[in-house]
This record gives structure tokens, sequence and C-alpha cells, in this order.
């Protein structure tokens, strides 16, 4: 409970895959006091006993099933039931009796699904809700209206639940552009980070051979701590520690023969193959997430400048804003960019029959990311002439 | 001026909130449309319910001045930010002032929803204090209407304890709204956590990649050349066009600075020029200034990142050693190797102190991508890790 509550309050660190189990466990929360509530609840309902007992029993049961989907790591499943539950629920009480308080459950169900934050099951069960809500109105208003009510006091019910319907539509749809914008921004920044780490693994390489030392994984110390660390951590949790060593080993064995080799053995079974494909993504000597996370530890602990306002921005009109000057800034970058190109080129890290110029570089890319229009239109202007004169030419 | 080591990204904050305000404009939008539907649909209802104008005159302007407010605001937010901040706690407010007076003017059961409406509107800021502005004026109007007018939801086919019962599910109404508002919010935390995180892993990554770079003397040696290539190529775009070469003296300046030569005697050889011209011509230095060198580093990788848009919602690319698809084993085995690698210390890079991983680990967002079991045996027992890295290591392990 401790840890869950841990997981609620921190959701900002959690990838998706988590909030989404932890929206799951809280409407199933939300959900079991409602259903909790309803037992004394239906002594009121027009039903009859039975009808009440399978009723309440029914609900109780497709809370356990639920339960049982999050459990067995199905959330999608556990997700689409609690919508349905909801609208059960809320056909339960708005046909059990007719009264402003059963009718407040066409909002709780819409709460819920609009809860989920997903587009279409919002079109399709909060668009369902919708309608009963409407029909509920109209057909049942005697529940709904005071002996004196104000005139058409049937259609304020109607359109403020359309009126709430729509709203969260738009915010949905707000949302979802503002999300796969951010997404789209974090995706290209992870790949364009990950570019960063594949020069960064070659430096690295490139000083521990000229200090002549071995890779860490082949370093007997750090064989013995990760041995030892495992099986201490294994006995915890798994209270045995025999099967981990055997997977360090695998893990060390993955870093000497490579994955690709492993992978292509046909005498390896499917399930070592599963393991060390499942250990590809923490190897120590490729751009891995491994490599990446150790990297990204170590830069927290860089110096680095004060924040400035423009510390991420990329644009040459930052550095200076006369249009002669990001010209010249223009013309170092490229030549920065062709040196860089021909030393690529120098140690074969770009395969030569993949040959990238220059100027795919500057085709393939946003210019208008760092460059302004004057200067994007100098380039495509005197396209010739920039290759002719700043391409390195070693 | 350099910043103290801190666990996290202390830099991020202000990026977060540019994020965070960006959103501000499109939200006060949305927010202002509503109100400006909610108007039309009250005064149409009104004059069609044929109210006198004295009713419906104050509920218009109470509308009116809320979107007035609105509208200034807006403008005068594009020039200072906190005037869009303030506009998200006057719309609040100013909503459910509005609903709650018309719930008093109309004395119809009817018109309570409005205030699920209202929460609904204020939920788009997707702002703490608003959420609870939010809750505290729903309750108060909730109680309002049960104590003040209890005959005001007494339908016509009265069941006992409908005022309780009404309450009740209110509040349970609000419980979920809150906990949905809640989450949401989170979620967009979440977004504006990773970007703002990645543009400074991105900063740091270029400082680190230059200062391998130069360590490992791949640097190119003749950075020089590039001001005469770059010379000789915009003499020649002159010559062309046939304008006076701008640019020469300009790039002669470039080579001075690089070459070290003081401020005074180029200001000297350059009366034309100030101090604040060489202090901006010194950012486009590519050997003494790294700014425009990091244009060109991202502009160099930035190529590469072809994306395709089924990978936009992809989770692997969230590097965790928590992962879903992986086995218990394989998420021990990730984390050990990650901490016996710090541990060890990367060659090249700076040596971390025991301190500084553990904190780091236990306080930072690393701390959720290590599954949890895991996490919690190493928090209780980092004296033994310590023991068995200091035991493994031999001289080289250091006890915290």
């Amino acid at each position: 409970m401790k840890e869950f509550l841990k997981k609620v309050f921190n959701t900002e660190f959690l990838p998706m895959s988590e909030v989404r189990k932890v929206k799951v466990w809280l409407v199933l929360a939300f959900l079991l006091l409602l259903t909790i509530v309803t037992i004394p609840y239906s002594t009121f309902f027009d039903y009859s006993f039975v009808m009440k007992i399978v009723t309440v029993t029914g609900l109780f049961i497709l809370i356990g099933v639920m339960i049982l989907m999050v459990r067995i790591d199905k959330p999608y499943i556990a997700i689409q039931l609690s919508m349905i539950y909801s609208i059960l629920l809320m056909l339960y009480y708005t046909q059990g009796v007719n009264s402003f308080y059963s009718y407040i459950f066409f909002y709780i169900s819409l709460a819920i699904i609009i809860f989920y934050q997903e587009l279409l099951s919002f079109l399709l069960y909060g668009t369902l809700v919708l309608v009963l809500g409407v029909y509920y109105t109209l057909s049942f208003q005697e529940g709904l209206l005071t002996a004196s009510d104000i005139t058409g006091s049937v259609y304020i019910y109607m359109s403020i639940l359309i009126l709430f319907y729509l709203i969260n539509l738009v915010q949905m749809l707000h949302n979802e552009k503002i999300y796969t914008d951010l997404n789209y921004e974090w995706v290209k920044m992870n790949h364009i980070i990950h570019n960063y780490h594949d020069d960064i693994l070659y430096y690295l390489e490139d000083i521990r051979q000229d200090a002549h030392k071995s890779p860490i994984y082949e370093n007997l110390e750090f064989q013995k701590a990760a041995f030892e660390l495992s099986k201490f951590i294994s006995e915890q949790i798994m209270k045995e520690g025999k099967e981990i060593v055997n997977l360090i080993d695998l893990y060390i064995y993955v870093h000497e023969k490579g994955l690709d080799k492993i992978l292509e053995n046909p005498d390896l079974s499917v399930a070592m193959k599963r393991t060390t494909n499942m250990l590809g993504k923490y190897l120590l000597n490729e751009n891995t997430d491994m490599f990446a996370m150790i990297i990204n530890f170590y830069i927290r602990f860089q110096d680095t400048k004060e924040y400035q306002e423009n510390r991420y921005s990329y644009k040459l009109s930052d550095l200076s804003d006369l249009t002669e000057e990001q010209i010249i800034g223009f013309c170092l970058v490229y030549c920065y960019i062709s040196y860089e190109i021909e030393q690529d080129r120098e140690w074969h890290k770009i395969d030569l029959l993949e040959r990238i110029e220059e100027t795919d570089i500057f085709e393939d890319t946003e210019l208008s990311e760092f460059f302004s229009n004057h200067v994007i239109a100098f380039y495509n202007d005197n396209y010739e002439m920039i290759v002719k004169y700043l391409t390195d030419k070693k | 001026m350099l910043t103290k080591r801190k666990y996290g990204f202390s830099e991020i904050e202000q990026y977060r909130e540019y994020l965070e305000v960006k959103n501000l404009r499109g939200k006060n939008k949305i927010a202002s449309g509503v109100f400006f539907v909610l108007l039309v649909l009250t005064v149409v209802y009104m004059s069609l319910a044929k109210y006198s104008f004295s009713v419906i005159l104050p509920v218009g302007i109470g509308y009116l001045v809320l979107l007035i407010i609105n509208f200034v605001l807006s403008v005068y937010g594009e020039i200072d930010t906190s005037y869009w901040k303030v506009n998200k706690y006057i719309s609040t407010l100013g909503m459910f002032s509005i609903a709650t007076a018309m719930i008093v003017i109309f004395q119809s059961p009817s018109v309570i929803p409005l205030l699920f409406v209202a929460y609904c509107i204020c939920a788009i800021y997707q702002d703490s204090k608003v959420i609870i502005i939010s809750n505290v004026y729903f309750l108060f109007t909730i109680l309002l209407v049960v104590i003040n007018y209890p005959e005001l939801l007494l339908a016509q086919n009265i069941t006992d304890g409908i005022n309780f019962s009404i309450t009740f599910f209110s509040i349970l109404f609000l419980v979920m709204l809150s906990i949905s508002a809640y989450i949401i919010m989170k979620e967009k935390a979440f977004f504006h956590n990773q970007i703002s995180t990645s543009k400074e892993v991105e900063y740091r990554n270029i400082d680190l990649l230059l200062k391998l770079k130069k360590q490992t003397n791949k640097e190119d040696k003749n950075i020089l050349t590039y001001y005469d290539r770059t010379n000789e190529f915009l003499q020649s775009f002159s010559e062309k066009l046939n304008i006076p070469n701008i640019f020469e003296e300009k790039i002669n300046i470039l080579k001075d600075l690089e070459n070290d030569i003081d401020e005074e005697t180029i200001l000297q050889k350059n009366p034309d020029y100030t101090r604040a011209d060489l202090e901006r011509l010194s950012k486009l230095l590519v050997c003494k200034s790294d700014e425009l060198t990091r244009i060109a580093v991202k502009i160099s990788k930035t190529k590469e990142a072809d994306i395709k848009k089924r990978e936009i919602f992809s989770a692997t690319h969230f590097k965790s050693f928590n992962k879903q698809t992986d086995s218990t084993e394989i998420k021990v085995i990730a984390f050990v190797v990650f901490y016996v690698t710090l541990k060890k210390g990367l060659l090249g890079m700076d040596k971390l102190t025991d301190a500084d991983i553990y904190n780091t680990i236990t306080n930072s967002d690393y701390y959720y991508n290590i599954d949890s079991r895991v996490m919690k045996i190493y928090e209780e027992n980092s004296e033994v890790f310590d023991a068995i890295i200091f035991d493994a290591f031999g001289k080289g392990g250091k006890k915290r």
C-alpha cells in the first residue's frame, strides 16, 4: 500500500505502462467503494430481491476479474472492463431509482471514462453514456424535476450533460495533440542523444585502447563484484542465487562472442536466445540502454555553465542578429561538419559505399531549427559555390 | 560561474516552467471559447423562457466580465506570462461564482450540474492550485444548496435521505474528478520532465563529447583554415554579385580573437567596432567558444534522426532497468552491472564518489528506473553492497 501511494505521488517519473496500472488500481478502488455503498442503497431500488443479490454479486465478481487482469499484466482488458462496469453500475442505479442522485451517475461514469484519457474509448463508451443520459432525462424526468421547476429544465439537464461531454472531448483532443507533439520531440531528442552516445562510446574506447587496458567486463574485480552482488540480491528476492550466476556468465559471454553471433547459432534453445536478447539491451561494449544510463548518470556530475535563457536554443540568430554575421557563422558550421564527415570516413565509421556528403546533412535537416530564413535562402541560392569553397578537401 | 553538483538537474526547472507556460495560451483559448458558448446558451435560454431583462442582464454581464478579463489577461500574457497564470485563477473563481449565482437565481436542480461543467473547464488548466480552489468552491456550493435550499432538491417523487444521497454522490464524483485531474496533471508533468531532462542531457552530452574529442586529440588542428575558406568563398560571392565584401573585416576580427589578440588591439585596428560588437562576434568563434560548435554538432547528429510515427508512443524509448518485458533475474543483472560499473569507474570519465552514486540512485529519477524490490534491498543493505565491492575491488574499493 505504501509502495502504491508512493507511486501515485510520483507518477510523473513513471513510464506510461506503469501510470496505466496506477490508474486502473485507482479506478478499481473507487468502483469497489461505490459497489460497497450500493449494498445499502439497493434497498431503495425497484428490483426484486433476487435481482438485487444477483446484480451486486455479479458486480463484485467483475471487480475480482478486473483485479485478476491487472495481476496477470493485462491492464488494457481491466481498463475496458472498468468502463463497462461503471456503465452497468450507472444503469443499475438509474433503472432502480428515479432520482437526482442516480442522475449523478451519468457524470460519475463519464468521469471514470475520461480518467483514462483514451480517445477511442471515450468516443465509444462516453458517447454511449451521453445517449443513455439524454434518453434517461427525457424518459424519467419526473424524478429530476421539482414541483415548481423552471421552464425547460429538462433541456438544461440535457444541455449541461452534452456540454460536459463536449468540453471533455475538446480537452482530450487538445491533450492528445500536446502529448503527441511532446512525445515526438522527446523521441527525436532520444535519437539525437543516441547519436552523441555513438561518438562518446567511440572516444571512450579510444582512451581505453590508448591506455592498454582490457574492457571493464573482462576485469576480474568487476566480474567478482557483479557475481557476488547478483547472488546476494537474487537470494533476497528469489531465495536462491545459482541461476543468476549462470546468467552473469552468459552476459559476459555475449560481450565476448557478440549478440548477433549468439542469436544466429541454430543450436541454442529459444529460451536461451530470448534471455540473450533481453541481455542485449544492457551490454557495455555497445551503445545500449545500459551505456546511455551510465553516461547520463556521469553527466550529472559534470561541471556546466550556469543556466541562461537560451541554453537549449541552437539557433544561429541567438548568437548574432546581424545577417552577415549569421552567414559567416553558417559557413563556419559548414566547414566544421565537413571536417567531421571527413574524419568519420577516415575512421571508417561511415560505410564507404554509403557515402554521406555535407549537403546530405543540410538537405535532411530541418534547417529552420538552426538558421533564419535569410541564411537558408543564402544556402539554397549559393549551393554550388558553398560545396566548392567550403567542403573539406583533405 | 559553474553550478553546484546536484542529484537532479537544477537547470531544467526554468525550461519546465517554459513548457508549462507555452501550453497555457491554448488552454486559455479553450476556456474562453467555453465561456462564450455558456454566455450564448444562457442568454438564449433566458430569453426563450421569457425572463425579465433585469434578470438576464446581471447573468450576461457576469459572463461578459469574465470573458473580457480573460481576453485582456491573455493579451497581456503575450508580454508577461504571469498574466496567463493569474488568468487561470480568476477564470476558476469567476466560473464557479457564476455557476453558484445561477443555481441561486434559477432555484432548480437542473442547474446544479453546471458545477460539474465549471470543474471540467477549470481542469483544463491542469494546475494543482486551480484544482484546490475548484474543490473548495464545489464543496461550498453543494453544502450551500443542501443547507440553504433543501427544497430545491425535492423532486416530484421524493425519497428519504435524498439530500444526504445527493451530497454523498456529489462528493464521490468530486473525488473521482480530483483524482482524475491529479493524475492528468502528473502525466503532463511526466512529459515536461522528460523533455526538459532530455534537453539538459543533450546539452551535457555535447559538453562531454567535445571534452572527449579534445582528450583523444580528434579535434581539427587547422580550424583557422575555416576562416580562410569562409573568406575566400564570401569574397567570390561578393564578386559574383558585384558588391563590396562586407564580411572580410569581421572574419579578420574573428581570426584575431581566435589567435588570442587582446580586445584593445583589435579595437584600435578596427575603430568602427565596439566592445559589444566583439562580445557578439566572439560567440561565433569555433575554438574559443563552444556556442557555434554546439550548433554544428547538433546539426550533424540531427540528420540521422528519422522518426517513424509508430515510434512516438513506443515504451522502448523509456530507458530503465525495470522493463516489463524483462525477467526478475535480468532486472537484477542490469542494476548490478550498472552499479558495479559506476563503482569501478569508466576509463576517461571523472571518478564518482560513493556518496554521489548512492544519493543519485536513491534520490533522483533513477530510483524509479530500478525494480522496486531491488531498490528496497539496495536501500536496506547499502553497507553490505559496499562490503561486497570492497571485498571484490580489494585496495580499489572504498567504504562510504
